[in-house]
Order: structure tokens, then C-alpha cells, then sequence
């Protein structure tokens, strides 16, 4: 089973690395990144570019997190599933493992493109600002390495909700047969949600209200406020791992199932 | 021979409608099998059935004597399948597309080999997405092919192919069955290749099996259509006429045509002769697959 996963695994990455999505994407959320100087100055002698990398990375990596979403749901899997996808199917290999190499495509795309917003929101504030640790009233209260290692824990946690976010886009692909409307019933979805959960009082159980939760504790850091990464942070990764399990589950139910009449 | 495919009470339905009843069916190893049905009849989800890509309702598959559903990997390592209207990765080159099913199978493969085979070697770097319709049908051969499997399963392989091209592929299928003892079973609404390709064909009609026989068989010599050179057609067509034996009677380009309403060209060369025509020559008329398909639906349409 291990040599098929992989075996897939690899042909998901060839097909993505021919899609002009793949180098489009990294490149516009780098372009984001480098246009929030315009938002958000850095200037030399203080913490801003402390200030800019909190404000810059949860922005680019929200729009990194919309472009995944659309370009799973739609692009990526609905397409396939609208077509190649037998070439796949007639193959030695089970559909599980079909299903399981795009849900590691999916993390893997999502984990570069942190790594791009990250490593270029980095480079803006070293070339443009001074990075030498939270200071206030001449007095330091972080050093740089702990505003690193913070960035780094916001970073990693920011990853469960991507993570989530591909599992819910495959499935929606999972279940329709067109581009078009597994795009629209993604977003459309999602829109809905993000409208009712506080009415009805539901956010506290949805991994999209914890999108943010990752980035509270170095941005507080940034004001020079000392902040617990518990329990914001057991429930981001709770409530992320449990919807990324219900969604891999009904994807596999339904990939399962499913008559591909091609 | 044993068994390559055994389908047993296939029976598919999407929700309301049945695509196909009741099912049963065996293809010998070795063997090129031919599914002939109209637009409906149910001949792609029976094929369909037989890849795993479609799910029976109820009824069960075997291939090379294992249960498709519980052994596919086993299966599929030796299948060939090629859908209607292939679809690809249009972004990717013939060349490459073919190299991800060879890695997918994890199996080494000649893909420039394959390429030849159907005549598409030339544009192995082009982009698929640029490709014609019957391109992408060849391409659709070339995969089934690449890995060179022991049963390939075809569904309308010379859709969208000009003759020449048709006839190139039914030489290959043949030559790979006769050679390396492949086993084919094809679908086509194409009689005349059906005719020249198949061993052996199954009628399909509303998702029943109304047929299975041997070609040959079907193609035997139908002794109520009989075509006679003689002397003096038109004067014979006219005595013919009178006689209460015969359906209908014609001359074309000097040859007397009868059709009798019994298999009997005896009875007609005796008349002939007793009534004093030179006869050079009888030939009963060889029936066509289409004749055999007509015959059977309008059978079941009565």
C-alpha cells in the first residue's frame, strides 16, 4: 500500500507541477506579501517590522487559504473527476489511494505556500526594518529568537486549518461532476456558514473561526503584551483535526461509491 | 479455453431507470468478443461494470477467475481499457500522459513502443489539449495497450477514426489476439468491423441480452436470398413471379434476385432448369451482421 500511496503521491505532484495554477499561486501570494509595505510601513529604529510581519502573514496566508480552497474544489479535483480521472481508476491501484494522494498534494501546496509568505514577509521586514526583539521603554521584553519561535508555533498551527480546508474542498469536489459548481457550492458553503455559525451559535465547533487563532499570541507580543498560547490553541488543533477527519471520511465514503460513468 | 470474463446477472440501475437487466456472459481467453447494441442498450455500463469504474446493483464480475471486486489490483494489472471519448490531461504531452499511467501501474513500459503502435510517435511531445478526436482516440489505444495486458476492454475503439485508421486498429486487435492470445471484448455500433473482428457476438437491447453466437454462425449462408446468372432473367422474373414461393424476385445488372419464402434454393434451380433456362451459376446470398441485428430487433420489438 505504501509503494502505491507513493507511486500516486508522485503523479499528483508531475501533474501539478505542469499546471500554470502551481507557480501562479506561490506567485500571488509573494505579490501580496510585497505589496503590504503599502499598508503597513516598515521604518528602521523600531518594532514595526515586527508589526508588519503579524499583519502581513495572516492576510496572504487567508488569501492562500481562499486560492486553495477554489482551486481544489474546482480545478484540481472536479475537473478529473469530470473526466481523466479513469486514467487513473483502470489502474492497479485503489481508489482510497487516489483519494489519499490528493489530500497530501493539497497539504503539501498549502505547506509551500506558508513557506513563501513566510520566508517573504521575513525578507521585507530584515531588508527594510530592524529585527532586534520587542523593546519598550528601552526596556526588552522579547528577544528576536522568541518572536521567531512564536512565528514559527503561529505558523505551524496555521496549517491545521489549511489542512481542514483542502479536505472540505476535495470532498465538495468529490460530489459534483462539474468545475463550475464545485467552485460554487465550495465557496457558496462556506460563505453560508461563516454567516450563521454566531447566530446560531455554532463558531466555537467550526475550524474557520480559528483561522486567526494562530497569529493572536505574536501579535500581542508585538504590542509588548505577554499572551498564553492555551487553550485557543488545543482547540484550533481540535476542532481542525476532528472536520479534516469527518471530511476525509465522507470522501472516502463517496470516492468509494461512486459510478464514474466517464 | 478457460473463462477470461464471466459476468453473471449483471443488472445495473440509476435510481428509476434499469441500464441493464440480468446480465450473463462469458468471453474465453484468447477470444475477441464483440457487445453490438443501439444508443442505450447498455453495452458502456456493461463495460463499464467489467473495469470497476461502475458499480453492479446487484450480479458479479470475474476476471481471469477472480472476483473483480475483491481482487482488482490483481485485475486491473492486467486489463487494458479504453472508455468512449477518452478524456486526458490536456496540458501534458501523448508522451507524458502515457508515462503516468506506466508509473501509476508501476510498471516500466515502452512508451515510444506504444506511441508507434497506433501512428501517434510523431506528435509525442505535442500537447494533448491540441489534439483532434481521433488522436485522442489512438491515444486512448496506446494506454490501453502500454502494458501489454492480457484482456483489453474497448468501448467504440474506432470512434471518431477515419477507415484507414479503423482498419489499422482491427488489424492490430487481431493480430494481438491471434499472437500473444490477448482477449478483447469491444463495443461498437459498427457492424461491418464488428463482422471482420469479432470471434464471437452479444446482442444487447434495453439492457438485456437478446444474442450471444459465434460470428460465423451469424454470418452463414441464407439460402432464401439467392442470386442466379442465367440467359434471360427478365423472362424468368416474370414466370417467378406467378409462383406461390417465392417473396419477391428482381433483376439487376442482368442477375435474377429472388427471395424465397423458404430456405429452399433447390426448388428454384429445379423450376429454372425444367423450364428450360441455361443457368451459369446459383449463389445463395451470404448474410451480413447488420441483416442478423435487424433481424433480432425487430424481433424483440414485436
Amino acid at each position: 500500500m505504501g509503494r502505491r500511496l507513493a507511486r500516486a503521491y508522485a503523479v499528483e505532484w508531475s501533474k501539478a507541477v505542469r499546471r500554470r495554477f502551481t507557480p501562479a499561486g506561490l506567485f500571488i501570494v509573494v505579490a501580496i506579501v510585497a505589496c503590504m509595505p503599502l499598508a503597513r510601513p516598515i521604518t528602521p529604529g523600531n518594532t514595526s517590522a515586527y508589526a508588519f510581519v503579524a499583519y502581513a502573514t495572516p492576510i496572504a496566508l487567508n488569501l492562500a487559504g481562499l486560492l486553495l480552497l477554489v482551486v481544489f474544489a474546482s480545478n484540481l479535483v472536479a475537473a478529473e473527476m469530470g473526466g481523466s480521472i479513469w486514467l487513473s481508476l483502470v489502474r492497479p491501484i485503489r481508489r482510497t489511494e487516489v483519494l489519499a494522494a490528493k489530500i497530501a498534494l493539497g497539504m503539501t501546496y498549502a505547506m509551500i505556500m506558508t513557506g513563501c509568505v513566510a520566508i517573504a514577509a521575513w525578507a521585507l521586514a530584515y531588508v527594510l526594518g530592524d529585527l532586534k526583539g520587542i523593546t519598550y521603554g528601552g526596556e526588552l521584553l522579547f528577544t528576536h529568537t522568541d518572536m521567531v519561535l512564536y512565528y514559527i508555533y503561529g505558523l505551524l498551527l496555521s496549517l491545521f486549518p489549511q489542512f481542514c480546508a483542502i479536505s472540505y474542498a476535495i470532498f465538495v469536489s468529490m460530489c459534483v461532476r462539474s468545475s463550475v459548481s464545485a467552485l460554487a457550492a465550495s465557496v457558496g458553503i462556506w460563505l453560508l456558514v461563516d454567516i450563521v455559525k454566531h447566530p446560531l451559535r455554532i463558531a466555537p465547533g467550526l475550524f474557520t473561526s480559528y483561522v486567526e487563532t494562530p497569529w493572536e499570541v505574536f501579535l500581542r507580543r508585538c504590542d509588548g503584551i505577554e499572551a498564553s498560547i492555551w487553550p485557543s490553541s488545543a482547540y484550533a488543533i481540535g476542532v481542525s483535526l476532528g472536520w479534516f477527519v469527518v471530511f476525509t471520511g465522507l470522501s472516502v465514503f463517496v470516492m468509494k461509491r461512486r459510478d464514474f460513468r466517464v | 479455453m478457460s473463462a477470461c470474463i464471466q459476468a453473471e446477472r449483471l443488472t445495473k440501475r440509476y435510481g428509476s431507470v434499469t441500464a441493464v437487466q440480468d446480465l450473463s456472459f462469458e468471453v474465453q481467453s484468447g477470444e475477441i468478443m464483440g457487445l453490438l447494441g443501439l444508443n442505450g442498450a447498455g453495452k458502456s455500463t456493461t463495460l463499464y461494470m467489467l473495469t470497476g469504474l461502475v458499480a453492479p446493483t446487484s450480479g458479479s464480475v470475474s476476471l481471469f477467475g477472480k472476483p473483480l471486486d475483491r481482487q482488482f489490483l490483481y485485475v486491473a494489472a492486467r486489463m487494458g481499457v479504453l472508455v468512449e471519448r477518452p478524456v486526458f490531461h490536456d496540458y501534458m504531452s501523448a508522451r507524458d500522459n502515457l508515462a503516468l499511467c506506466a508509473r501509476l501501474a508501476g510498471r516500466e513500459a515502452s512508451l515510444d513502443r506504444a506511441l508507434d503502435r497506433v501512428g501517434l510517435l510523431g506528435v509525442a511531445g505535442r500537447r494533448v489539449g491540441t489534439f483532434s478526436m481521433g488522436m485522442r482516440q489512438r491515444l486512448g489505444l496506446a494506454q490501453a495497450l502500454l502494458l501489454d495486458p492480457e484482456l483489453l476492454i474497448l468501448d467504440e475503439p474506432a470512434n471518431g477514426l477515419d477507415p484507414e485508421a479503423t482498419q489499422e486498429i482491427m488489424r492490430l486487435l487481431r493480430q494481438l489476439s491471434e499472437e500473444s492470445r490477448v482477449t478483447v471484448l469491444v463495443s461498437s455500433h459498427m457492424l461491418h468491423e464488428a463482422e471482420t473482428l469479432c470471434d464471437r457476438v452479444a446482442v444487447l437491447h434495453e439492457g438485456r441480452l437478446v444474442a450471444c453466437d459465434k460470428t460465423q454462425s451469424v454470418l452463414s449462408l441464407d439460402e432464401s436470398r439467392v442470386e442466379v446468372l442465367m440467359d434471360a432473367p427478365e423472362a424468368a422474373m416474370k414466370r417467378l413471379q406467378t409462383q406461390p414461393w417465392v417473396a419477391s424476385v428482381e433483376v439487376e445488372k442482368g442477375r435474377l434476385l429472388a427471395l424465397l419464402k423458404e430456405p429452399n434454393a433447390h426448388q428454384l434451380i429445379a423450376f429454372l432448369v425444367s423450364a428450360g433456362y441455361r443457368l451459369t451459376a446459383v449463389i445463395p446470398q451470404r448474410r451480413t451482421l447488420q441483416d442478423y441485428f435487424m433481424e433480432l430487433l425487430n424481433k424483440e420489438q414485436k
